[in-house]
This record gives C-alpha cells, sequence and structure tokens, in this order.
C-alpha cells in the first residue's frame, strides 16, 4: 500500500526571508514585463522590421498585460524614431470636390495654419480698404470720366460744326434733333414752311448728313462703354494684385522650400485676385464686412465667382476658402507617435468628412475634414484591440485597405460601399506608412488566420503571449520587481516580504502548477489593489501576508455563494455523500465546476451495478444525453481495461452500470473514470470501497492513472465537506501521482495534513488505487496466469467467470432451471 | 448768464440784401435735383419762400413741329419721327415729375413754395425769372455728363446774371460751413455778408484773401472782421500766395464741403475759366454779382 504524500509536498512556500529586500520600495520597481520572452522577441522583430506586411498581432489569453506592454514597448521603440510630417488640407481652386493635401515638417504646419489666417485677417482689412481709398476711387472715376468727356468733346464738335452750317443741335428727352438756325436763333415752323423748296431740301440733306454722324458717334457708345468696363477691370486686378502680393510675399518666402505649398499660397493669390469683384462692389456699397456665425458659414459656398449676391461683404464664410485645416499637428510629439485607438471604428480609423445641416441640405467643405487614428499614427505605430475593430461595422475592411494601398482615402463607409451617390469631398490621398499592432485573444486570430487570406499578407508577426512564466531564480526576481512595479504604478503601499511571498504563492495557485508563475498580470494587480486596500482598513503602512490571505479569502466569499450551496446540500444531506464507513459499488469521486471566474471542486457519489449481461459497460449518463463526449470516451476506455485485464480467456458476460448518482446538470471530462472504475471494481468482487477517501484521476487501457486537472480544487472540495463533519482522522484524497507537482492547497488542508487528520495519496496504477479503497491486496497474475486467492483481481475474475458459465449454461437450457441444475 | 460786453458779443451779420426768394431751375437731371435740395436747405435755413420754374423748351418744340423733324436715339439704329404732340405730352409729364419732386422735396422742411411752368428760351426764361429772386439755383448741367462739363444754362447765368447763382453738381448732407473769397470790392464785401449769412453762427469755415503785402492784407483782414463781426479768433482767414492763386478752387475744396462764395469780378475767375474753376472745386460755388 502506497504512502501518503507528505505536508511539504501539498503546497510550495515561499519563504519571506529568501527575499533579497524588505519591502517593494527597495526594489527599483522598472520591470514592465517578466517571461514572454517569445511574444517580446517577436514584437521587437515586428516592430525594427521595415518590409511591408509585418504588421503584428500579439495574441493571447486576456489579463496578461498584453496591450500597456505593447505600447511600453513601442513607445520606446518610438522615441528614437524621426517624427513624421504634419499633415494640413487646402482648398484645391480648380476642383473644390478635392481638397488638396499639404505635409510639412513637425510644427510647420501649425505655422502655416497660423500664417494663413494672419494673411487672412490683413487682407480682410487691406482689400476692402484699397477699393475704399481715395486713389482708387478716383481712378475709377478717372477712367468713366474720360470716356464721357470723349463722348461729350465728339458731340460739342458735331454741334459747333452743325451750328456753322446754320443746323441747331437740341436735346430731346430721348435723344437729339437737329433744327435750322438762323442768326443763332432756332428758325419756327412757319418759317420753314415758308423757305422756298429748294432752300428746304438742302436744309433737309444738311439735317440728315448731321443725323448720320450723330448716330455714327451714338452708336460708338456701348464700345466706349465696354472699354471703360475693360480698363476699371484692370484696375481692379492691378489693385488686388498689388495688395495680395504684397501680403502674400513674405509668406511664400517662407515657406520658399516646399513647393506645393508656394503653389497653394499662388493658388490663393490667383483665386482672391479673380474674385475682385467681390470687394469690389462691397466697397461700393459701405464700409466693411463683419464675421457670421457658424450656422451661416456655409452660406457663400459654391460661389466659386463671388459678388453674385452683389452687396453683400465677403464674410466668416467666404473666407473659409482659403484656411488651412491643420489635420494633423505633430510639433508636440516627440519620436515617432503611437496610437491606441480605443474606439476602432470605421471613422476613427481612417477619418470623417463632417457635415453641417443647413435649410434642409448637408453641406461640407475641405474644413470639416477629421483625422483618423491612421492619419495621427501615420510615420508611427498605431495599437487596436481585435475584437473592438471587428465588432465595428467596415472597420477592418477599411484599416485592411489602407494598409494594402499604402495609403489614406477618407471616404465614408457609405461610398466605399458604392451606396451613397451624392457628391461629396474627395481629399487626396495621404500615403500611409504606419506599424499596426492588433492585440487579440488567441480564438480570434486562429479564426482570422483560417478564414481571413489578407492576414498572411499583412500581419505577417505573431506575437503569442503566454499565460505563464517559468520559475527560475532570474525571472523570480523579476517577478518581484514586477509586483514592485505594480505597487507604484497604482500608487499602493508598499508590500513587505511576507505580502510578496504571499503573492508569489497565489500566483502559483492561479496557474495550478508549482513550476510556473501566473502571467495573469491583471489579476496580480487585483490581488495587490485588494490586499492594500485591507492594509489600509488596518491602518497598517505596510501591506503584509496577511493582508494578501484576507484579500484571497474576501475574493473567494465573494464569488463562492455557488459553492457554499453546494456545500449546504451536501451538509443538508440532500446530496448524499458518505464520509466514513464502507460500501460496495460505491465511490466518492471528485468534479470540478467553474462560474464566474471562479472554480470549485465537490464530491461526487458514482455508483456501480452489475449483473449478468453481454459485456456492455453502460454509461447512464451518456445514455439519458448528460454525459459529453470525453466522458463517453473515458468510460469507454476503462472499459477497454477491463475488457483486457479480464476477458482474454472467456467473454465479459456482465451488464454494467455506472452512474453519477444525483448529477442533473451535464458532466464531461474524463477525470472520473478512476474512480468509475473503483466501483466497478467493486461492485464485481463484491468487496466494499471505503467511504472516507476520495478518487480523482483519468483511466488509460492499460490500468494506468492519467493526470487531471483542478487537483487542487478537488482536494480542497472533499476537504471541505470532511471538516465542516468533523475530521475524523483517516479521510483523505487519491489523486494521479502526476499531478503532485500542482498541488498547492489551502494552507488549513495543509495543517491538517500536518496533523495527520487528512491524507493525500499520489496514485500511480488502478491496482495501488483499489488496495487503497479496498485495504485488500490488488494481486498479480501468476505463471498459471491466476490471480492470487484474497485479492482484489482474483475476486474479480471469479465474478466474470461465474457471469461467464450462467450465461453459457442459460444459452444451452434455454432458460430451463431444469436442465440447469442437471448441467451443473 | 453774465452779463457779456456788447463790443466783445457777436453781432448778427448785417446784410443789404436777406434772401427772401429763392428761385430753382427744375428739370430731369440729377444736378437739378441736387440743387432743389440744396436750395429747399437754404430756404429754411433763412425763412425764404421757394420757386421752382420748369421750362418748356421752344426749340425742341419748334424742331418738332418741322416736317422733318426726326430724332436720334442712342439705342435705336435710325433717327425716328419726332411728334410733336408726343413732344408737348413729354414736356408736360417732365413738368408734373418736377412738380412733384418739388412737392416731395419740401414736406420734410417748413418751406412754402410755388411752381411756375413757361414755354421759351431756356436761358432767356432763367435770366428773366432771376430779376425778380434774391438767389438762383441750378444744376450744373442739364444731362448725366461728365464732372468736366458745364452746361450752357448754368453758363450763361454765372456770367450774366446780377442775381447771386449758386450752381452745383451735388449737394452736401449736412450743413458745412461756407468759405469765400474778400479782395475788398463791394461785390466781395457782398459776397462776404452773404456768406456769413448762410453760415452756422454767422462765421464762415475760411475766407481767402489775395496776395498782397503785409499792409494790405491787414487792412483786408480788417475789414473781413469788421463785416463778419466776430472775435478774430473764430474766422480763419488764409491770405493767399501768388503760387496758390491758381490753386483756389484746389485749396477751397480740401477745406471742406460746404459751398464756396465768391464776387464774379475782379477775382481769379477773370483769368481762369470758370468751368475750370468749377471742376477744380467740385462744390457748391455761389457767385455774386
Amino acid at each position: 500500500m502506497i504512502d501518503a504524500l507528505p505536508a511539504d509536498a501539498l503546497r510550495t512556500r515561499f519563504d519571506p526571508s529568501d527575499f533579497g529586500f524588505e519591502t517593494t520600495d527597495d526594489l527599483p520597481a522598472e520591470t514592465e514585463v517578466v517571461g514572454q520572452d517569445r511574444a517580446v522577441e517577436a514584437l521587437d522583430f515586428g516592430m525594427s522590421i521595415d518590409a511591408e506586411g509585418y504588421n503584428v498581432f500579439a495574441l493571447g489569453p486576456p489579463g496578461t498585460g498584453r496591450r500597456p506592454l505593447v505600447q511600453h514597448l513601442l513607445e520606446e521603440q518610438a522615441a528614437g524614431e524621426a517624427t513624421p510630417p504634419d499633415l494640413c488640407y487646402v482648398n484645391r481652386f480648380d476642383d473644390e470636390r478635392e481638397p488638396r493635401a499639404l505635409r510639412l515638417p513637425a510644427g510647420r504646419g501649425r505655422e502655416l495654419k497660423e500664417d494663413v489666417d494672419a494673411l487672412i485677417e490683413e487682407l480682410q482689412t487691406a482689400l476692402p480698404g484699397t477699393f475704399e481709398s481715395e486713389e482708387y476711387r478716383s481712378r475709377r472715376e478717372m477712367i468713366q470720366e474720360e470716356v464721357q468727356e470723349g463722348q461729350e468733346a465728339a458731340l460739342d464738335d458735331l454741334q459747333a460744326r452743325a451750328r456753322e452750317d446754320g443746323i441747331a443741335l437740341i436735346r430731346t428727352p430721348q435723344g437729339f434733333v437737329f433744327t435750322p438756325l438762323d442768326d443763332g436763333e432756332v428758325v419756327p415752323p412757319e418759317e420753314v414752311e415758308s423757305m422756298p423748296e429748294e432752300e428746304r431740301e438742302q436744309v433737309q440733306q444738311t439735317i440728315e448728313a448731321y443725323q448720320e454722324e450723330l448716330q455714327d458717334i451714338l452708336q460708338k457708345m456701348p464700345e466706349h462703354q465696354r472699354e471703360a468696363r475693360q480698363r476699371i477691370e484692370d484696375l481692379n486686378e492691378e489693385m488686388a494684385t498689388l495688395v495680395v502680393d504684397d501680403l502674400i510675399e513674405d509668406l511664400r518666402d517662407a515657406y520658399a522650400d516646399f513647393d506645393d505649398v508656394v503653389a497653394f499660397l499662388d493658388s490663393v493669390r490667383d483665386d482672391i485676385i479673380e474674385n475682385v469683384d467681390v470687394f469690389v462692389q462691397a466697397a461700393q456699397q459701405g464700409p466693411s464686412p463683419g464675421q457670421q456665425g457658424p450656422q451661416q458659414m456655409m452660406q457663400q459656398q459654391g460661389q466659386q465667382d463671388g459678388g453674385q449676391q452683389g452687396a453683400r461683404a465677403p464674410d466668416g464664410a467666404f473666407w473659409r476658402r482659403y484656411r488651412v485645416n491643420l489635420l494633423v499637428d505633430h510639433e508636440e510629439t516627440d519620436g515617432a507617435p503611437v496610437v491606441y485607438e480605443d474606439n476602432p471604428n470605421y471613422q476613427t480609423l481612417v477619418g470623417q468628412v463632417e457635415q453641417i445641416a443647413q435649410m434642409g441640405a448637408l453641406v461640407t467643405d475641405f474644413n470639416l475634414i477629421r483625422p483618423g487614428a491612421l492619419h495621427e499614427a501615420n510615420g508611427g505605430y498605431l495599437i487596436v484591440e481585435a475584437r473592438q475593430l471587428l465588432t465595428q461595422p467596415y472597420a477592418w475592411e477599411g484599416l485592411k485597405r489602407a494598409l494594402q494601398n499604402e495609403e489614406i482615402q477618407i471616404e465614408s463607409p457609405g461610398q466605399a460601399l458604392g451606396l451613397i451617390r451624392t457628391l461629396t469631398l474627395e481629399p487626396e490621398a495621404v500615403p500611409l506608412d504606419v506599424k499596426l499592432v492588433v492585440v487579440g485573444e488567441r480564438m480570434l486570430y486562429y479564426l482570422l488566420d483560417a478564414l481571413d487570406p489578407d492576414m498572411d499578407r499583412l500581419f505577417k508577426v505573431m506575437a503569442d503571449f503566454d499565460d505563464q512564466i517559468d520559475r527560475d531564480a532570474a525571472r523570480e526576481d523579476a517577478y518581484a520587481d514586477l509586483i514592485a512595479t505594480t505597487v507604484d504604478d497604482n500608487d499602493l503601499r508598499p508590500f513587505d516580504r511576507s505580502g510578496v511571498a504571499r503573492v508569489f504563492e497565489h500566483s502559483l495557485r492561479l496557474v495550478g502548477d508549482t513550476e510556473k508563475l501566473s502571467a495573469r498580470v491583471e489579476e496580480i494587480r487585483d490581488l495587490l489593489t485588494e490586499a492594500d486596500h485591507w492594509a489600509q482598513d488596518d491602518g497598517a503602512d505596510t501591506v503584509t501576508g496577511d493582508h494578501v490571505q484576507r484579500a484571497i479569502d474576501a475574493q473567494i466569499r465573494r464569488a463562492g455563494r455557488l459553492r457554499d450551496r453546494v456545500q449546504e446540500t451536501i451538509e443538508r444531506e440532500k446530496i448524499y455523500i458518505d464520509t466514513t464507513g464502507a460500501t460496495v459499488g460505491q465511490v466518492n469521486g471528485l468534479s470540478y465546476l467553474e462560474a464566474g471566474g471562479f472554480s470549485f471542486g465537490r464530491p461526487h457519489r458514482i455508483t456501480a451495478r452489475v449483473r449478468l449481461g453481454e459485456g456492455e459497460i453502460v454509461d447512464i449518463e451518456r445514455e439519458a444525453a448528460l454525459g459529453g463526449p470525453l466522458h463517453s470516451k473515458g468510460v469507454l476506455i476503462l472499459s477497454g481495461f477491463l475488457e483486457g485485464r479480464f476477458a482474454q480467456r472467456s467473454p465479459l458476460s456482465l451488464s454494467a452500470r455506472l452512474v453519477f448518482e444525483q448529477s442533473y446538470g451535464g458532466i464531461d471530462g474524463d477525470s472520473a473514470s478512476s474512480a468509475e472504475l473503483y466501483a466497478l471494481l467493486s461492485a464485481l468482487a463484491e468487496v466494499p470501497l471505503k467511504q472516507n477517501l476520495a478518487v480523482t484521476g483519468s483511466v488509460n487501457q492499460r490500468g494506468m492513472v492519467q493526470p487531471i486537472g483542478g487537483v487542487n480544487e478537488k482536494v480542497e472540495g472533499f476537504f471541505d465537506v470532511c471538516e465542516e463533519r468533523g475530521l475524523a482522522g483517516d479521510q483523505g484524497v487519491l489523486i494521479p501521482a502526476a499531478n503532485t507537482d500542482n498541488l498547492m492547497l489551502r494552507p488549513d488542508v495543509v495543517a491538517a495534513v500536518e496533523a495527520g487528520a487528512f491524507h493525500i495519496y499520489p496514485v500511480e496504477t488502478v491496482d495501488q488505487g483499489i488496495e487503497l479503497l479496498t485495504g485488500m491486496e490488488a494481486g498479480t497474475r501468476d505463471e498459471q496466469g491466476a490471480f492470487p486467492d484474497g485479492t482484489i483481481n482474483a475476486q474479480v475474475e471469479a465474478r466474470l467467470r461465474t457471469f461467464a458459465d450462467r450465461r453459457r449454461r442459460f444459452a444451452r437450457t434455454d432458460g430451463d432451471p431444469q436442465s440447469a441444475t442437471e448441467e451443473a | 448768464m453774465h452779463d457779456i460786453p456788447p463790443s466783445v458779443m457777436p453781432s448778427a451779420p448785417s446784410s443789404d440784401r436777406s434772401f427772401r426768394r429763392i428761385l430753382v431751375a427744375l428739370d430731369a437731371s440729377p444736378h437739378s435735383r441736387a440743387a432743389l435740395d440744396l436750395a429747399v436747405q437754404l430756404a429754411a435755413d433763412l425763412e425764404a419762400d421757394l420757386e421752382g420754374l420748369f421750362v418748356k423748351d421752344e426749340n425742341l418744340i419748334r424742331a418738332a413741329q418741322l416736317p422733318f423733324a426726326a430724332e436720334v436715339r442712342t439705342h435705336s439704329v435710325s433717327p425716328k419721327a419726332l411728334n410733336d404732340r408726343r413732344v408737348q405730352r413729354r414736356l408736360r409729364r417732365q413738368a408734373d415729375q418736377a412738380e412733384a419732386v418739388l412737392q416731395a422735396a419740401t414736406e420734410q422742411a417748413p418751406v412754402s413754395y410755388d411752381f411756375r411752368v413757361v414755354e421759351g428760351q431756356v436761358t432767356r426764361q432763367l435770366l428773366r425769372a432771376a430779376e425778380e429772386a434774391d438767389l438762383v439755383a441750378l444744376g450744373k448741367t442739364s444731362t448725366q455728363s461728365s464732372r468736366r462739363r458745364l452746361g450752357t444754362t448754368s453758363e450763361a447765368l454765372l456770367a450774366e446774371s446780377s442775381t447771386p447763382v449758386l450752381v452745383l453738381r451735388r449737394a452736401p448732407r449736412r450743413r458745412p460751413p461756407p468759405s469765400a473769397y474778400y479782395d475788398g470790392s463791394e461785390t466781395a464785401r457782398q459776397a462776404l455778408r452773404t456768406a456769413a449769412g448762410l453760415a452756422d453762427r454767422g462765421v464762415p469755415r475760411t475766407v481767402f484773401l489775395p496776395p498782397g503785402d503785409e499792409t494790405t492784407t491787414e487792412q483786408l483782414r480788417g475789414e473781413v472782421h469788421e463785416v463778419l463781426g466776430a472775435p478774430p479768433a473764430r474766422a480763419q482767414v488764409h491770405p493767399l500766395t501768388p503760387a496758390e492763386v491758381d490753386r483756389l478752387a484746389a485749396l477751397a475744396r480740401r477745406r471742406g464741403p460746404g459751398l464756396f462764395v465768391m464776387p464774379g469780378t475782379g477775382s481769379p475767375l477773370v483769368d481762369a475759366s470758370l468751368q475750370r474753376f468749377l471742376y477744380e472745386l467740385d462744390r457748391p460755388l455761389l457767385l455774386v454779382r
């Protein structure tokens, strides 16, 4: 019979005095990550490689601190890199639908915007001023006067000549009329009548000749007017040019190195001069313009050749067309940008063009272009969470498209899908150079990898985060410092050695493995925060192991309603669990439940009944569709073992039924298959099994006991039931020997073991287990192949032979009892 | 209010002829309208009566009566036959409009007016009517024309009328103080008194004096103050330098938008052309003879 495990094998202890510090204050607190070598190397590789498509997918379980780590590493890398240029959008005057993008070195974008604003401010007074000036007025007047005077001179000349010829030129309300003159006086009509025919004819002809001449003069008038207008236009252009050139000159010099900025400034100049009429008309009407409110901002949009409204002075809406929309401003950025977009929908990633509702229509202009995360991260790094990204419509598609085309095209999802046909802005696309890191769950990565062909092209680097960290001295030191860093970052009280030790122990428990530390740094952080709270409650300045334990206990208490309810039902004997005595065909199995992130174990009565049959072992759970496939597999395996050991020479003539008594929810997993086997063997051998022991472990076809999961919870589950009833001293649990290094049992369990009141047995084979449970030897076959008398196996085999004989006889005699006795 | 010795107190300007009757020539032109506005202003200030006169141009009527009368218009291809009746009608309409304008203009001010229509030679009729009035106001030209142009009617009145003639292109918006030119002659004295009569508180803005030696200038200055009766500080007296004489009009223009009063005789106008003077002055001119 094998021995129970010693108490010190049940829980790995961290001795506070082993730590090289008193409290976490003594530690440098510089560690951001422990272990995760594979992932960190992948990230470093991904960040430094320049080739296309080497974006990173950081996958792993939640709570391992991936995103903060990624951000930290990226920021470190980015600090030494060049800052990308600023991005501005400006109007394209010959096609306002396609605003132009300008890129300027970091900080100069703001400069340009401010300079242009200042320019506009100056123009707002200078231009109207010019056209209200005395100089302009007089020059304009002079042009008009010249034309007028020219006409008058011609008329005067004509009048003078006519007078010499004895003809008067008289004004009528709508023109002129010629009459004969005599001695400076107009000849009265009677006198004209009485003129001799010849003379009258002569007069008439002369008059007609003069009429023709006058007609010619008058017909030239429109032409002269046109000339005057043209000269005035030229004058306007000249005045405007002077003003604008003067003001823009400085700006052109300042940005002489940037061809596209200079081109923009030139186009502004040209547009102002083209629209000079606006200012001229306004000046003719009255005083200078004021500013309008945002609602009216758009009213003058679309007036390419301004001044159509006539008298209205150019207001805020008019000047908008010349402004600079500073989309990305890197004045304050050090190194390359690292952007974490925590709301990655299509618009926040790619940017958008906003619109203003105005009198029932939606209007927009380049000033309403808004940047997306891609713009801000361009030239640097962008971090998004996979789940958030994938739950937003078209966000994933939009992101992929931008990456593949290596440019950011701002359009609405409707436009991208070709659904929207209304005309809207199509801002010039901006070249994209960004490294993307997506942080997501493993399942998402594998799904995308399997189903999205773009993954291979765009995410060539996977940074696989583990939830465990291998233990070694260096890593443990780092882990302690990680704790110190977390304490620091979250402004917690310093932890003393005992506190840190306790955290270490809990970390092992979280993983359920004494050789690993938990990489779920967020859970650790929560524990630290809660322990700090209890320290505060105590009025203590440092957090000790007791505070940590209190935090753990409180967590369990908060989450343990279900567990307590289960224990209660066992206590009140609504669910039957024996913890003393022995019964045939009945054993305490152990199951493991997880609900709401809290897991616990509980004992489960498993029973087996056998009868004569044809060798089927019925799993009632499976029959009732309450058993999962793994459970069914476990039962089939133990059947295989049974057949292998006992059905070599005679057929297995039993029919057995196995059941998890009082189980009304589903059961899965094969961790109870050894318990089921013991129950079966007990039923066959008709030897009772001890009820003071619980069993866990799966079994293979050769009768080896295999390791299972949740061993700590299962042991504690049984312990709690026994303790509640009062430990009898002989109680314990059979666990697979291979699970020994997973043991991190509660201190009180360990204490009980130390006191000899509870026992944990590491079982390797079914035979070892059955011996513990029955107190009888298991037995091995001798040279004749028989089991020794008085062993379990012998009794099992005997029973099976009995079944086999009966069955044979039954078959031969057709069930007739008379013939049956004759044969015996 | 404390007593001010009579010698110091500004005395009312003495004027032989206060304006009781103002004649304004009406036609359809914008200058005529300006003249009317200023005439109404003056009539209101001086409590004078206003007479509006519309002259139906006899020449035009005669011309229309000719059998071959044809009107040449700006926007028609060939001359249109002129109909006597149509012309009469048009003239009647113009007269009615002139009366309506006169009525509207006087509505705002407490001015009594009457309106007359006569037929005849425009210049002759106006000269005749002017003899009955104390002041005649008319527009610089009777049609839309250049700034430079001076209509024949205005020119004739300025040269021949013995009544003070007020010629203008635009009426000043408010009541800016007038300026004057004083050369010591009787007409100039008259002119100065007229200017004082039209000025607020009886003091013109500037009084220009002809160039001369110190003694003459001082004497003239004294005469100015005597006529104005104002303490020396108030009226600004500007003796012209020989160079400035040619630029009198421009100088006067720069002094302000008020009207310019000057004698018609013995003044810089003798040498310079009236047309050019008016062009450079570009302000209402009141010529006193």
